[in-house]
């Protein structure tokens, strides 16, 4: 008789699977259910049995190839018995939509088995036929518990944090993120942050709100397929509070002093931490910027706050080994990381703007005098 | 608390509000002081309340029927007995056309306060003009309600509410219940119509049955407890209109499985309005399918045998538990 050996259906979603080492050899004898092929599906790895008792007489798919469910793997026949490979390889396999099993189970246990994510396919039913009892369901909930970690608490998002999740979801699935790093030169600022005694944020502020200005694509929404660019330069500035991220805006931050930026900062950030900003506070914003220094992060890949086109990310600031004319001196460095939108701004054009950024932290006492 | 018999607690009912209500009175043949009624649940009453509230009539169906809605729409109570549930067909206009529309008809200015007693059920080699158990006629036509109780005390309880209602009730007794005795208060007591009584609980399967099937599931549930450790909850809807839907769907979501024993024929019978019910509301619930142990779609044999092979007993009982547990 000649039997076909088919590649199996290992589970309710597989439609292929690939064959891994052939355990016997073209011309070899096999006994029914001895494993003969090993096949590896995307869940796992099983030894397919003989499905007969004969010479395996010829082998269709060899190691390491795709299958689709019920393709023929091989033949296994009578010693010498006539059979016409052509046959075989031209029927083409039968659809597995076609032989899928029905899975028996109650209706009790199918509840049950939504109720928990259970697969049906992989529980074992004790009922009349294989029927799948719900006690069968309850048995395997228990017997797969101990392979799932156990769960100490469960959040349901809501409020704040629920709109936090769907914005920045929506940002990092609609915007195409790319992200440049650039190193500053922060020795000037630090001079005029002693001077002045206004934060290396309120310097950031400022030299990125008069950046803006200067690359006025960057200082923009997107909204359907229209870029809407502003007039106005409303940088964002990240705050972390105990019920999550908030963004105040410091208005019209590029025709503002330094010193008044610094206040602004201040008052925001207070106002924030407390939980008391208004509304105006934080709308209207055209640029966002995240500083995560504080924390020791050097640089990072920043999300963009939706549907603005870029955000800013500040590192720490660190003493590095610099070579200036061959000469080796310790200044204080920074790492500004820029995402942007890449439907909105392409990597040149977004790298200029981010070497204004540079340029103006690093001319830092000229800041003061612009205006 | 004492002990009384079927028979007795319907009489106790029938005398009670007899006495409570002077309108109530009973109409029927041979229920009079000759003869007390065939199976002798008014044995007594005629004497005690005279002939003019006890009425023996003659051997027309339809003229009790007809008689007693004329009686009820006109201001009185009347009780009529019909012999054996199986002559009700003879009487079935009045019943169905009459008695069951009135209210509707007439907007309710009038109604049809009255009460239909008729024993079913087999098992006494009467054939089969006299052993069917036809309740699910009763249950298909809306305008009556359809009380079957299986015990004394649901009898009486029952009887009285039945009594004191606005809406024709047909009262469906069983023969070989009449002499089995049950716990009976002394002091006054009704049972509203459409709330089941959980005969037993359980855990592992449920069993609504009705009538004399009770008693004989409640053997087999015993049994079962006995020799497999299983334990079957038994309901008893008491009432089939109204039914108590939410005890039945309640029990079914307890334990995942359903048996539904009754006497009459299996097709649209009680049966399948009962396993309709769950597959409608409860079949998330369901671990297995539902089983019916009811009669085969036959006349009553007159043969004593083939009779009681028709009839579910313990045994069928007890294989219909076995095949949904799938534990065998």
């Amino acid at each position: 008789m000649v039997t076909k050996v088919v590649m199996p259906k290992l589970s309710l979603t597989m439609k292929e699977g690939t064959v891994g080492k052939w355990y016997k050899q073209e011309g070899e004898t096999v006994e029914k259910d001895e494993p003969i092929v090993e096949v590896i599906s995307e869940k796992a790895t099983y030894d397919l049995e003989a499905p007969a008792t004969g010479i395996l007489r010829k082998i269709l798919i060899e190691e390491g190839v795709d299958a689709p469910v019920n393709a023929v793997l091989a033949v296994i026949t009578a010693p010498d018995e006539p059979f016409s490979e052509t046959e075989i390889i031209t029927e083409a396999p039968p659809s597995f939509e076609e032989k899928e099993k029905r899975i028996l189970a109650s209706p009790a246990a199918k509840r049950l088995a939504k109720e928990h994510g259970v697969d049906l396919s992989l529980v074992k039913g004790s009922g009349p036929e294989g029927r799948v009892v719900e006690e069968d369901i309850k048995k395997f909930i228990e017997e797969t518990s101990v392979l799932t970690p156990k769960v100490k608490e469960i959040i349901q998002l809501s409020g704040f944090r629920k709109i936090s999740a769907e914005r920045v979801s929506t940002s990092f699935k609609t915007a195409p993120h790319s992200t440049l790093m650039m190193t500053v030169d922060v020795s000037n600022a630090t001079k005029l942050h002693e001077a002045l005694q206004v934060s290396y944020t309120a310097i950031i502020v400022r030299a990125t709100a008069k950046a803006l200005r200067g690359h006025p694509i960057i200082n923009s929404t997107m909204e359907g397929d229209r870029i809407k660019i502003y007039e106005d330069v409303n940088v964002g500035l990240a705050v972390a509070t105990e019920n999550g991220l908030v963004v105040p805006v410091i208005r019209n931050a590029d025709k503002k002093p330094l010193k008044e930026i610094d206040t602004t900062i201040r008052e925001l950030t207070e106002k924030a931490r407390q939980g008391k900003l208004a509304k105006e506070d934080i709308t209207g914003g055209t640029f966002t910027i995240s500083n995560l220094g504080m924390y020791d992060v050097e640089s990072f890949t920043p999300i963009i706050n939706p549907p603005e086109a870029a955000i800013l990310g500040i590192g720490k600031i660190t003493e590095k080994p610099i070579i200036i004319n061959g000469n080796v001196v310790a200044k204080p460095m920074m790492t500004l990381s820029l995402s942007y939108d890449h439907r909105i701004v392409d990597g040149a054009p977004a790298a200029d703007f981010l070497r204004n950024i540079k340029q103006r932290i690093e001319q830092a006492r000229e800041l003061e005098n612009e205006s | 608390m004492r002990k009384i018999t079927y028979r007795d607690a319907l009489r106790e009912a029938l005398r009670e509000e007899m006495k409570r209500d002077p309108t109530v009175f009973l109409l029927g043949e041979d229920i009079g002081k000759y003869w007390g009624g065939a199976f002798k649940v008014t044995e007594g009453l005629a004497e005690e309340f005279g002939e003019e509230r006890v009425r023996d009539t003659p051997i027309s169906e339809n003229a009790i029927i007809g008689t007693a809605v004329g009686a009820a729409i006109t201001g009185t109570c009347p009780v009529a007995e019909i012999m054996f549930g199986d002559l009700t067909a003879l009487a079935m206009d009045q019943i169905a056309n009459q008695a069951a529309k009135i209210r509707y008809m007439f907007g309710a200015q009038a109604k049809c306060p009255m009460v239909i007693r008729t024993p079913f059920g087999a098992g006494v080699n009467i054939a089969s003009h006299h052993s069917q158990s036809l309740e699910a006629w009763f249950m298909h036509t809306p305008g009556l309600h359809v009380a079957v109780p299986s015990t004394p005390y649901d009898a009486k309880g029952l009887l009285k509410t039945a009594i004191r209602g606005n809406n024709p009730t047909v009262f469906c007794e069983h023969k070989l219940l009449y002499p089995i005795e049950g716990e009976v208060p002394e002091q006054e007591y009704t049972i509203p119509f459409g709330k089941a009584d959980t005969k037993r609980e359980g855990e592992d399967v449920t069993i609504v049955a009705t009538l004399y099937m009770v008693h004989k599931a409640l053997n087999a549930a015993k049994q079962l407890e006995k020799e497999n450790a299983i334990n079957a909850e038994i309901i008893d809807p008491r009432t089939l209109t109204p039914l108590d839907t939410q005890a039945i769907i309640k029990s079914v979501k307890k334990t995942g499985r359903l048996i539904i024993v009754t006497e009459d024929c299996k097709t649209a019978g009680v049966s399948a309005e009962i396993a309709a019910i769950a597959a409608e509301h409860a079949v998330d619930y369901l671990d297995a399918p539902i089983k019916r142990v009811a009669e085969p779609d036959t006349p009553i044999p007159f043969s004593p045998p083939l009779e009681q092979y028709v009839i579910p007993n313990e045994k069928t009982i007890i294989k219909a538990l076995k095949e949904v547990l799938q534990t065998w």
